[in-house]
């Protein structure tokens, strides 16, 4: 009798793990994070091949950054993302709060004239 | 003597009692097993899911970094030229039919559409972020499949 506690006992604990790892399993979903990358690089790489890193200045009026803004703009109305230009100072959602977050590079960036590091994050609007 | 029994009348009382001790034993094991199915067959359906998305995103990352991308030929008649690549710049004319089925196929995917602007047919797609042709405009790749 003993022994049959012990098996029932094991096979309680035995479900009860299995239902707690499918649980887990089923929150984790799909894993995109190397699309995002891929994502944020072709942001970057969009930006880059229109030139709008060329002569860039951080004055307001400055038709490089307008254009950059412009483009910026043009992504988010195709996708859907939202894109912070730290170091730039250029975003396409100003205002917004970003809730999910899809990634982020760094990278040099000549600023009137001198090199700067600027952070490229893409993120999808929130609510 | 009242409650005297027999070696018969014994062996059934221990009898009755591991069948109380079996029976939910077997449903325990039922229902385990049962749960066991249920996540396996999740897991697969999810593992497809993940098989398919992958591959989905490999081909087009192929098209926009080589399958499509704009080469020119950069440098001069006497030293030679070399092609040059440029990813993320693709010629519209290079996104056809010819390339979603070739890669189709390599890829094992019974349906491949790969399209500018706009979703083709397919359980799933994924979609990259573009310039087109000299006038570099803005467009979205897709690629759906599975």
């Amino acid at each position: 009798m003993q022994s049959m506690e012990a098996i029932i006992s094991l096979m309680v604990l035995a479900s009860i793990c299995a239902y707690m790892l499918s649980g887990s399993a089923e929150q984790q979903g799909m894993d995109d994070s190397l699309y995002r990358y891929q994502l944020v690089n072709d942001v970057w790489r969009v930006l880059y091949l229109r030139g709008d890193f060329r002569d860039l200045s951080l004055g307001s009026g400055d038709p490089v950054k307008q254009r950059l803004e412009d483009d910026l703009g043009r992504i988010e109305s195709l996708s859907g993302l939202c894109t912070y230009f730290s170091g730039v100072r250029a975003t396409s959602c100003p205002g917004q709060k970003a809730d999910v977050r899809v990634g982020s590079v760094t990278r040099l960036v000549f600023l009137d004239g001198a090199p700067a590091n600027a952070t490229l994050m893409v993120a999808k609007p929130g609510s | 003597m009242l409650w005297e029994s027999s070696p018969s009348r014994s062996k059934a009382f221990v009898s009755f009692d591991a069948m109380f001790s079996i029976v939910p034993a077997l449903l325990m094991i039922a229902l385990a097993l049962g749960a066991a199915h249920l996540l396996t067959e999740r897991s697969a359906e999810r593992m497809h899911g993940q098989e398919s998305f992958d591959k989905l995103v490999s081909i087009a990352d192929y098209v926009v970094k080589q399958g499509a991308a704009r080469t020119e030929c950069v440098g001069t008649r006497l030293a030679g030229c070399e092609n040059v690549r440029y990813p993320n710049w693709l010629e519209s004319a290079k996104v056809d039919d010819a390339l979603a089925e070739g890669l189709g196929q390599r890829a094992g995917l019974a349906v491949l559409s790969i399209r500018l602007d706009y979703a083709g047919p397919g359980p799933a797609c994924v979609y990259r972020l573009v310039v087109v042709d000299d006038r570099k405009d803005i467009r979205k790749l897709y690629v759906c499949g599975g």
